[in-house]
């Protein structure tokens, strides 16, 4: 048997590649996006975090208190007011809006009339997305239930 | 206007990049469904390819290499990750050439395309037998087989894809065709 000749021989199949899918490039790299991601919600994060340890499991970390009497000065300084819902909202959504557009793509079939939204599995923007949405919707939620 | 200028073009604006990939995609399309054969993998592997061309754009630089090489060894690398990430060991030939191509594969989205790949697989036995024993060999001999059978490579490019030597290319290529010839004569009716 010679392989040779066989494979010099031999057809090989030529699919039409007709139609084919429209390149589907997100906006920004995912790597990237997770760094930026990670710092624009690391302030919040730890925040929240230290809340939870403080009022839940009544670990009263001395950190928590200088972080709390911060913020509260923060709020009570007018040209310093900005600066907390900056940290606390502004922030995190675009770290989540960043990985949402790291990982997402939409595509509008005319012909069809259909939208289609993909989305790549991406564990680490995955998450960062969620704990991005879930932080500004702590904080919202508390603003709203303040005022 | 010259491929090294819409290159050019390519690395600060994106859409200059849609000329290359119109012109590169169906051929390095083709390359990986021969290697892959299942074709969702084949669509997800092409476009993998062609997003990191994208992404990678501003390291390809014009010194020795083609940017239709620089495209098809990113394919190679990928097609090479993918049967590497199958925790590939060697299978018995009989049960990949089940898999191959005479067992039809379920589309769940059928569409021109697939099925017009699905036809032509149908009508390239001896092609799908060849695949299947190609798939069983180390990923170096894979490519370089491929490319020099399915894509008519010369040795000169393949090296060029490859990043290696001429040398080497006609090393691999030669024990490659060894251990083909080897796992066609396993085939051979009658033989354990």
């Amino acid at each position: 048997m010679d392989s040779v000749k066989d494979l010099e021989n031999m057809r090989v199949p030529e699919p039409p590649i007709g139609q084919h899918e429209p390149l589907k490039v997100a906006l920004t790299g995912a790597k990237k996006s997770a760094a930026l991601g990670v710092w624009l919600v690391i302030v919040p994060l730890f925040f929240l975090g230290a809340v939870v340890m403080k009022y839940m499991y009544h670990v009263n970390l001395h950190l928590i208190d200088i972080f709390e009497e911060w913020m509260a000065h923060l709020d009570r300084d007018p040209t310093s007011r900005w600066i907390t819902p900056v940290f606390f909202v502004i922030l995190p959504l675009a770290g989540l809006l960043v990985n949402i557009l790291a990982i997402a793509h939409v595509e509008y079939r005319r012909a069809l009339r259909h939208i289609i939204i993909t989305v790549r599995v991406k564990p680490v923007n995955i998450l960062i997305c969620l704990l991005s949405g879930a932080v500004v919707s702590i904080m919202l939620l508390h603003a709203l239930t303040d005022h | 206007m010259q491929e090294e200028d819409i290159i050019r073009l390519a690395r600060g604006d994106s859409r200059y990049f849609q000329p290359l990939f119109e012109k590169y995609y169906p051929p390095v399309k083709r390359y990986i469904l021969r290697r892959v054969i299942d074709y969702d993998v084949a669509n997800d592997i092409a476009s993998e390819t062609f997003l990191k061309a994208l992404l990678k754009l501003s390291l390809f630089q014009w010194q020795g290499i083609s940017f239709s090489s620089w495209v098809y060894r990113i394919a190679t690398n990928e097609v090479n990750q993918y049967f590497r990430r199958q925790s590939y060991a060697p299978r018995r030939f009989d049960e990949t050439l089940e898999f191959n191509g005479r067992t039809r594969l379920p589309a769940v989205h059928p569409d021109e395309e697939r099925e017009a790949w699905e036809r032509e697989l149908e009508l390239h036995e001896q092609f799908r037998r060849m695949q299947g024993v190609l798939a069983t060999l180390p990923v170096r001999y894979q490519s370089v087989i491929a490319l020099r059978y399915f894509e008519q490579k010369s040795i000169g490019e393949i090296a060029e894809i490859l990043g290696i030597k001429e040398g080497t290319v006609k090393s691999l290529h030669s024990r490659g065709l060894g251990r083909i010839r080897k796992a066609l004569e396993a085939l051979q009716p009658g033989r354990p």
